[in-house]
């Protein structure tokens, strides 16, 4: 269980995060998520000690990171995968960082296999590909077999079989009833991964709810329509406060229910052939959610395709 | 902190710039040494010490140098994080690190000195020259005990010096310009100007000429007294080094 109460951080009268507060569960996957420059690694920073909070606080079964005995045993963290000395060997990188804490050699040999870098664990980190560092990176972070986990987008640069892998591997992770949090761009990915949200914007917390309720609040809901005689329910939904919008031959309707232009229509004698509540993605949602906290906008450009 | 000095050692043992600084910190005294015994036209009993410490000013910077990579190169390369992550307790790991790279360099100097001096002695003795090179304090000349025990001593301090530099300033070519331009440049240059300026003689008081001036077999003051001279000054920049990691975001 991870507790962050008034967590504040300032740098160069900067406030990048800002007496945020939320709680991570153990038993499921938490996504972390916030555009760009919304503080969540600064957060996870602060979280461990590496940066020092302003005010506020971070614990871990109600111990804070500084206090834990062996805190690689009790939280495993993955920050950057390129953490690593590219002159070293992946099996030399995890060496040192088990012998820190006492780890037994056999242990390093295990996660290296586990993660899928047996054969290459003697080559220089220097020679991996991003996709190889994460799995080094995931590496450390299962070396003290801890109840905690902590990463902040590490499905950067894996392909589609390593997203696959580290997926059931987080699920499975919090299957054994461990706390596993996890920021990543990717909200698709996010969608399948994860069942709670943390949403920051501006370091400030935006919402903390379950991936269905996140939906449910910040993204569009309508009702898809196929009918013969969807004229006649238009002006019908209308006088309801429904506004509507045509996409490849189905009319879409908003601030109605289903239930309701089902029932519009059997007064009018509708048939329908489609009749689908709809709601929007968990990207739209985020959207949506932190539309008024991005800090970096991008611009369309124009002439691309001439 | 026997398991951080652990990993601290394997951090130092698996990277090919802290085993080639070694490696040249040894051979290049000890080849100079032993050739200069083999061809030297006359050999007298202090020659050897004096060629090992003279061309081990070198082994000296290389020294400060291994001490710059224990911590700067985990800053650029962003283990740091991994490290206090590890062990969030930055003293403990400060001290481990200190202490991890002072008994590094005190191996090496030992082997250094010590196959520097037997390859020496044996040359001269297959030239046919009888005289031990561990000679005796004369007056005025301090043993030949006392000068490699004073700059085993200095290499050790200079690898803190390196190991503060690189830890203020988390950077190894920041870190490696400074321990280098230091003795080499700037205290001549600021001695110069003072003496110019205000004719004020700092050049007795300057920090890292007083570390080479007590590894010299002939010194111009106490040779322990420049040595602790020197330790001072090491353990100012030693504790404000360990200050700032502290209290820094990694």
């Amino acid at each position: 269980m991870i507790h962050v109460e008034h967590l504040t951080k300032r740098f160069a009268g900067v406030t990048a995060v800002d007496d945020l507060s939320f709680t991570v569960s153990p038993g499921h996957v938490t996504g972390f998520l916030g555009p760009n420059g919304s503080g969540k690694s600064t957060t996870m920073r602060c979280m461990i000690g590496l940066d020092h909070a302003q005010g506020g606080s971070a614990t871990f079964s109600g111990v804070s990171y500084s206090k834990l005995t062996q805190p690689l045993h009790r939280v495993g963290t993955l920050l950057d995968a390129g953490n690593a000395h590219s002159g070293r060997s992946a099996r030399n990188h995890l060496m040192w960082l088990a012998a820190s804490t006492g780890i037994n050699k056999s242990r390093v040999d295990t996660v290296l296999e586990q993660v899928g870098l047996g054969e290459v664990s003697r080559r220089r980190v220097g020679k991996y590909s991003l996709g190889m560092k994460q799995r080094l990176g995931i590496a450390s972070v299962l070396l003290g077999d801890p109840e905690v986990l902590i990463l902040d987008e590490p499905v950067n640069g894996l392909d589609p079989e390593g997203i696959r892998w580290i997926r059931d591997l987080l699920r499975d992770l919090a299957k054994e009833g461990r706390t596993v949090l996890v920021s990543s761009h990717l909200l698709s990915e996010m969608a399948l991964i994860a069942e709670e949200l943390v949403v920051i914007g501006q370091g400030k917390l935006i919402t903390q709810c379950t991936v269905g309720e996140f939906t449910a609040r910040y993204a569009k809901q309508w009702v898809r329509v196929v009918s013969p005689q969807v004229d006649a329910l238009k002006p019908l939904a209308v006088a309801r406060g429904a506004t509507m919008s045509e996409e490849n031959g189905a009319i879409n309707f908003y601030g109605v229910t289903a239930a309701e232009l089902g029932e519009l229509g059997a007064t009018a004698g509708v048939i329908f052939h489609e009749l689908s509540p709809q709601t929007g993605s968990l990207e739209d949602a985020f959207l949506d959610a932190t539309a008024s906290s991005v800090q970096y906008h991008g611009t369309q450009v124009e002439g691309v395709a001439r | 902190m026997l398991h951080l000095m652990k990993s601290e050692f394997i951090k130092l043992r698996t990277l090919r710039s802290t085993l080639t600084a070694t490696i040249v910190l040894i051979l290049f005294p000890v080849a100079v040494t032993v050739l200069s015994a083999m061809f030297a036209k006359n050999p007298d009993e202090t020659m050897v010490i004096k060629v090992l410490v003279n061309t081990g000013i070198v082994s000296l910077l290389l020294c400060g140098v291994l001490g710059v990579f224990a911590i700067a190169q985990e800053y650029s390369q962003g283990t740091i994080r991994i490290t206090f992550a590890a062990t969030p307790m930055r003293m403990k790991v400060f001290a481990a690190k200190a202490l991890v790279i002072s008994l590094w360099v005190a191996v090496s100097v030992a082997v250094l000195e010590g196959v520097g001096l037997i390859g020496a002695n044996y040359a001269l003795h297959s030239r046919g020259f009888d005289f031990g090179v561990m000679y005796q304090a004369t007056p005025g000349i301090d043993s030949a005990w006392q000068v490699l025990f004073a700059f085993g001593a200095v290499c050790i301090l200079f690898a803190l010096v390196g190991f503060a530099l690189g830890a203020l300033l988390r950077s190894s070519p920041g870190a490696i310009a400074t321990l280098i331009l230091v003795p080499l440049l700037v205290e001549g240059i600021v001695t110069g100007l003072l003496i110019a300026a205000f004719d004020i003689d700092i050049s007795r008081r300057t920090p890292f000429t007083a570390a080479i001036r007590a590894v010299q077999v002939e010194p111009d003051a106490a040779r322990w007294g420049l040595v602790g001279y020197f330790s001072i000054w090491c353990l100012v920049i030693t504790v404000i080094a360990a200050l700032l990691m502290k209290r820094r975001d990694a």
